[in-house]
């Protein structure tokens, strides 16, 4: 053995990694970086001490024949850097196990088969104290010595150095690991502890035993000293000492006692292992389970053969270690791993080891199975409803159908049930919601709300869906579900039940549509019901034969005196709308002739005298679309494209004044509805007119076909006049205009995650000022950031009356974010101002603090309440809490936050996910 | 000022046939216009084709876009996204879970009938602009 | 068994030979010495006497040399191997060196030094000094009463 070397390992075949320090080179290598003094803490190396010097003074050197009966000795790890003895900085570089061997064991027994050992990256942390590896069948298994983590609680006071916990498996992330600069400093790791998977029953009984020194009684008890391993099956205990009784096979361990199965970790001063029952006892023990990231301690913990972890004067938290922000301390505390809950008894919730609340039993999960209990109650506070608590229980009834029941109270209002059924099958969900409240107070009377999804798939090709909703009177929602940012701005609920077919290039869907009115408004007509085919046929691969043929008969509430002369006219409709295409394409331009009859039959009651009550309208509708491509390259690697447009249209002028409006509504003038034939939306009315629409767009596209940006500007031609008898083109005012205003659209993709939208309408009259004007930013880099910005203006257009533009006219701004500020904070903020009256229509601002096993969420909310008549505004103003305990899950209201998940379609981040 | 008129563009040919895949436990709306615009494209559409276009999801959300001070909303966007991939026989992916998105406004109206109608014809519009975005990509694969 | 040593002992080897001076007889070439249910083989067996004659220790190396007996009446066999063996047969106490290693009944013991202690039935193992030879030992788990 040459000795220049600072220090050696040799390993042997079933021994283990043992290395010896050269003390006296260790001075003169050391002087490079001033060694230290070696605290005197750290003992007298023991056998098979393995401190190594700095990593600087000494480089990797070639492996190094030992004699003795080790094989071929491993080549030298390549940077073991414990730091220095003495606990000044921890060094941060992982000590990397000894490169794969090829392990002939020389030693001909019969009962070690030939072992490979594995490389096996630990990361070992800073590693300034004793560390015995034992490489033991086939897996190299690295366990602290324990002496010199004695001083386990950091000084008070100043931030501790980072203490290290690997013995407890916790290993601090390192810059450039994934982890790192998050919400948790560390993550628990596991050593890879594949202990060979023993297949018979009798492979997993046979105990595997290992020390420096034994004595047996045959057929008695075997007293075992010096790194003692211990492994039966998947479970392994190393200690200082062990006695092992073979007639009872109980074993008991003193001294620094581990013991490992997967996904747990304990360790104790002692420990009293049953390996007949499988039942193991420790004293005076801390433990981890990894995947549920938690771990405490007790003075005794009992582990059974079924996977219960039982302790008395035990403490839990899911915090990583040297963190007890919070626990729970319990007399009695019981860990069902198999079915994922915990059971406390006598326990008390600790905030920062201080007692905050004292619980006779608590029963939480620790994992996510769905089992029957009560989730977190939520608490929340506004000006108008005052406190507001919700205290949700689950049945897990059965595994496909389970049901959430709410008892809220709303201080102002009273006690509301609210009820949630989910059932599945194998072919459809299905969800029932129902709440009441028997008398609230702010309203006087009961109040309730019904709501019945469902989405089918009965047979191939297929689909029926229910979407019903019912509401005892017109502001249960606004007053009562005001988080719901869907359904609180509906003027009419949806009861729509439907059947779709998806037949080869056709589709076919019946379904009765009708509607509960909430904003106090005229009801809208209804679907009862409506049959639907819509199809097409490509013919010759140019041609395009496309179809749509459609009955329903509207019905309404037609004894509403608000209701005109000609809104009171209910009846049935089939419409048809059959259209042939031609397709002339080349790469260099296109051409499209199309000719579209399109066709309504009316069957009336209670239309106005004048009105036939079997009207038809049948109008040929032909149009030339024809587009030129040129494309240039632009740039290093996009790829521009200039395609001037013209559609000529040509209606049939009808006169449509004594045709019911069921579902036509005027098209608003923008870039899209320059083109489209009909002018209206529905079938019952179309705008006559001979025209053309000239359009010039560019668009970048990169080299994979996505697009990046594109930029487009329309206007129409008329030819003729149009008037309100013959239906008007978008845009139009008295039908007189020659030519429309200009429609431009803008989208500009910056980058993936930076996205720029514009469009605007500029006055043709009246040298292209902007009569209406849409920008909007969106940056949204990740699941936790995001700004948004938008602005939208069309205060320029015309209105058709004064409540029209009261209602309708618009000049606002909408800004949104979420941002995190540090490793831990995090803001969110919605600004909508209309921008016209000067008034806030919603302002939020959320704070959210995130350690490693704790959220809290304050958020502050300002919004505008749907009133009915406008001249007062009703503002709501709430404060929401939220807390996340990690492991247990969250307590309190989001408040408003879903206006993130409106923005990006995405669900914000699992309020769990840490 | 250097644009030409677009040049002749060959679809290579083990592009031409294509074996097109959507989930059928949910409805589809991209699924017509895709198939004709395939078949326009003159791209044959069969199971025995070397290359597989897979449509994972598709969806379409509507938001409200602008507010009235009586919380009524003003302005509604739909915006249309839709994922699918692209592998060949051996199953390698050429396009891996690729998101293409179109977006529109549309006013709320009072007659909600109206508007419900105006809704879908905007529906079927983007499934056509998202069906057109997966072709015009399918085909610049070279 | 106890009764043991006051069996006579028969040897077997392919050649033996006798140092007057010592006192040592030395036999080798696939030596088996066997006293009641007591078995040694080896390669060479050296066998000691006292100042009366009386065999008092005995030396066996081999690859491995063996040793074998039954302690009790209804214990089963005990087997050891190891490349050196040396039995002290008034203390009955066997000392085995180098890849040591133990069998009694389905339990093994391996390690680099066991002393086995014959009367007490004890069997107590060393690792090396330099502690890469451990001490191991499997036990099989008892299925219901003694084998």
């Amino acid at each position: 053995q040459d000795d220049q070397r600072l220090w050696n390992c040799n390993t042997s075949s079933s021994g283990e990694w043992d290395c010896e320090v050269n003390e006296t080179l260790m001075q003169e290598a050391g002087a490079t970086a001033a060694p230290e003094a070696r605290s005197s803490a750290s003992t007298t190396p023991s056998e098979n001490t393995a401190t190594a010097s700095s990593s600087q003074a000494e480089k990797p050197s070639e492996p190094q024949k030992v004699t003795g009966a080790a094989p071929p000795a491993a080549p030298r790890p390549q940077a073991s850097a414990p730091a220095p003895a003495s606990r000044s900085t921890a060094s941060r570089t992982e000590t990397a196990a000894p490169a794969a061997r090829a392990n002939e064991s020389s030693e001909p027994s019969a009962e070690s088969t030939s072992r490979q050992v594995t490389t096996q990256q630990v990361a070992a942390g800073d590693r300034y104290d004793q560390f015995a590896c034992t490489v033991d069948n086939g897996q190299w298994v690295c366990t602290q010595n324990p002496v010199a983590r004695s001083s386990v609680a950091p000084a008070a006071g100043a931030k501790a150095v980072a203490q290290n916990y690997a013995y407890l498996d916790w290993y601090r992330y390192t810059p450039g690991e994934e982890g790192f600069g998050g919400a948790c400093a560390g993550e628990y790791r596991e050593p890879a502890l594949n202990l060979g998977e023993a297949k018979t029953l009798e492979e997993q009984q046979t105990i595997f035993l290992e020390a420096l020194r034994s004595s047996t009684v045959l057929g008695g008890t075997t007293q075992l000293q010096g790194g003692i391993n211990m492994r039966q099956g998947q479970r392994l205990l190393t200690s200082d000492e062990a006695i092992y009784d073979a007639e009872s096979q109980t074993a008991s361990l003193d001294g620094k006692v581990t013991y490992r199965e997967p996904g747990l970790l304990m360790v104790g001063e002692s420990a009293r292992a049953d390996l007949n029952a499988g039942h193991t006892s420790f004293h005076n023990a801390e433990y981890v389970m990894h995947q549920e990231h938690l771990r405490g301690s007790a003075n005794s913990i009992e582990r059974f053969v079924d996977a219960r972890v039982v302790m008395n004067d035990g403490r839990i938290t899911f915090c990583e270690p040297g963190n007890n922000d919070w626990a729970i301390a319990a007399d009695d505390l019981e860990i069902h791993t198999e079915e994922g809950y915990g059971e406390a008894r006598h326990a008390t919730f600790e905030v920062a080891d201080i007692p905050v609340l004292y619980l006779p039993y608590f029963y939480f999960p620790i994992d996510d199975t769905r089992r029957s209990g009560f989730l977190y109650p939520s608490v929340g506070y506004s000006d108008t409803d005052g406190l507001d608590i919700a205290t949700p229980y689950y049945f897990n009834l059965a595994p496909n159908y389970d049901d959430t029941f709410t008892p809220r109270y709303v201080s102002e209002r009273g006690l509301v049930l609210e009820n949630e059924f989910r059932y599945m099958n194998t072919w459809s969900m299905n969800t029932l919601s129902t709440a009441y409240i028997n008398d609230d107070d702010l309203y006087g009377d009961s109040r309730w709300a019904l709501g019945i999804e469902h989405n089918g798939n009965p047979a191939d090709n297929w689909f029926t869906r229910i979407d019903y909703r019912r509401i005892s009177d017109d502001d249960y929602l606004d007053d009562l579900d005001t988080t719901n940012l869907e359904i609180a701005k509906e003027d009419d609920l949806d009861q729509i039940a439907m059947a779709r077919y998806e037949g080869d290039g056709w589709t076919f869907t019946g379904k009765v549509h009708k509607y509960q009115t909430i904003d106090g408004g005229r009801e809208p007509y209804e679907q009862v019901p409506q049959f639907a085919l819509t199809g097409q046929e490509v013919i010759a691969n140019t041609a395009l034969f496309a179809y749509q043929a459609e009955y329903t008969y509207f019905d309404r509430d037609n004894d509403d005196t608000r209701l005109t002369e000609e809104e009171r006219v209910i009846g049935s409709r089939f419409h048809v709308r059959p259209s042939i295409s031609y397709s002339w394409d080349r790469p260099w331009a296109s051409v499209k002739p199309r000719l579209t009859y399109w066709y309504s039959q009316y069957d009336l009651s209670d239309q106005p005298e004048n009105w036939s009550k079997a009207p038809s309208l049948g109008i040929p509708i032909a149009s030339l679309d024809s587009t030129l491509k040129f494309e240039r390259g632009y740039g290093a690697d996009l790829t521009q494209t200039l395609e001037p447009r013209i559609k000529l249209i040509h209606t049939a002028s009808e006169d449509q004044s004594e045709i019911p409006n069921f579902d036509s509504e005027r098209l608003d003038l923008n870039y899209y509805n320059l083109f489209n034939e009909t002018g209206y939306s529905g079938n019952d009315k179309v705008a006559g007119t001979s025209q053309a629409t000239v359009g010039l767009s560019s668009a970048f596209y990169s080299q994979a076909g996505l697009e990046r940006a594109r930029v487009g500007v329309a206007q129409a031609y008329y030819f003729e006049d149009r008037d309100e008898e013959t239906g008007f083109r978008p845009g139009d005012v008295d039908g007189t205009e020659s030519r429309s205003n200009l429609a431009v659209l803008a989208s500009w993709n910056i980058t993936p995650e930076l996205r720029f939208a514009h469009d605007s309408e500029l006055d043709d009259s009246d040298n292209l000022q902007m009569v209406q004007q849409n920008y909007r930013l969106s940056y949204q880099p990740d699941e936790s950031r995001l700004i948004y910005l938008s602005y939208r203006d069309n205060s320029g257009s015309r209105f058709d009356s004064q409540r029209d533009k009261d209602e309708n006219e618009i000049r606002q701004t909408d800004f949104a974010f979420r941002w995190p500020i540090s490793d831990q904070w995090g803001m969110i903020g919605r600004w909508q101002e209309d921008l016209l009256r000067d008034e806030n229509i919603e302002t939020l601002l959320g704070v959210e603090y995130t350690s490693c096993c704790w959220k809290i969420r304050v958020t502050g909310r300002q919004w505008v309440d749907d009133t009915d008549n406008i001249e007062d505004i009703e503002t709501d103003t709430g404060i929401f809490f939220e807390f996340v305990l990690r492991g247990l899950g969250s307590f309190g209201q989001s408040g408003g936050r879903e206006f993130l998940e409106d923005i990006t379609g995405k669900e914000e981040d699992a309020r769990n996910a840490f | 000022c250097g644009f030409h008129l677009a040049g002749y563009y060959e679809v290579p040919e083990e592009l031409r046939q294509v074996n097109l895949v959507i989930p059928a436990d949910r409805p589809s709306g991209v699924r017509t216009h895709l198939t004709s615009l395939l078949e326009i494209n003159g791209i044959e559409i069969t199971d025995t084709a070397n290359y597989r276009l897979e449509v994972l999801d598709e969806n379409i959300r509507r938001r409200s876009l602008s507010t009235s001070i009586r919380a009524d909303t003003v302005e509604y966007e739909l915006i249309g996204t839709a994922h699918f991939s692209v592998s060949n026989r051996a199953g390698e992916l050429l396009i891996t879970n690729r998101e293409v998105r179109a977006e529109r406004v549309f006013n709320n109206n009072e007659n909600t009938t109206a508007r419900d109608a105006l809704q879908s014809q905007i529906e079927r519009a983007l499934e056509e602009q998202l069906a057109q975005q997966i072709v015009r990509q399918y085909l610049s694969l070279k | 068994l106890p009764e043991d040593s006051s069996q006579p002992i028969h040897i077997g080897a392919d050649s033996a030979s006798m140092n007057d001076r010592t006192g040592v007889t030395t036999y080798r070439g696939d030596v088996e010495i066997v006293q009641g249910t007591m078995k040694i083989r080896g390669d060479q067996v050296e066998l000691f006497r006292d100042a009366n004659g009386e065999v008092n220790r005995i030396v066996s190396v081999g690859r491995p040399a063996e040793f074998e007996q039954q302690p009790k009446r209804d214990d089963p066999l005990t087997h050891a191997y190891g490349q050196r063996m040396e039995y002290l047969v008034n203390q009955k106490q066997v000392t085995i060196t180098k890849e040591a290693r133990v069998e009694q009944g389905k339990d093994v013991f391996t390690g680099e030094r066991i002393v086995y202690k014959m009367d007490q039935a004890i069997v107590d193992a060393f690792s090396s000094e330099s502690g890469d030879q451990r001490v191991q030992m499997v036990i099989q788990p008892k299925q219901g009463g003694e084998e």
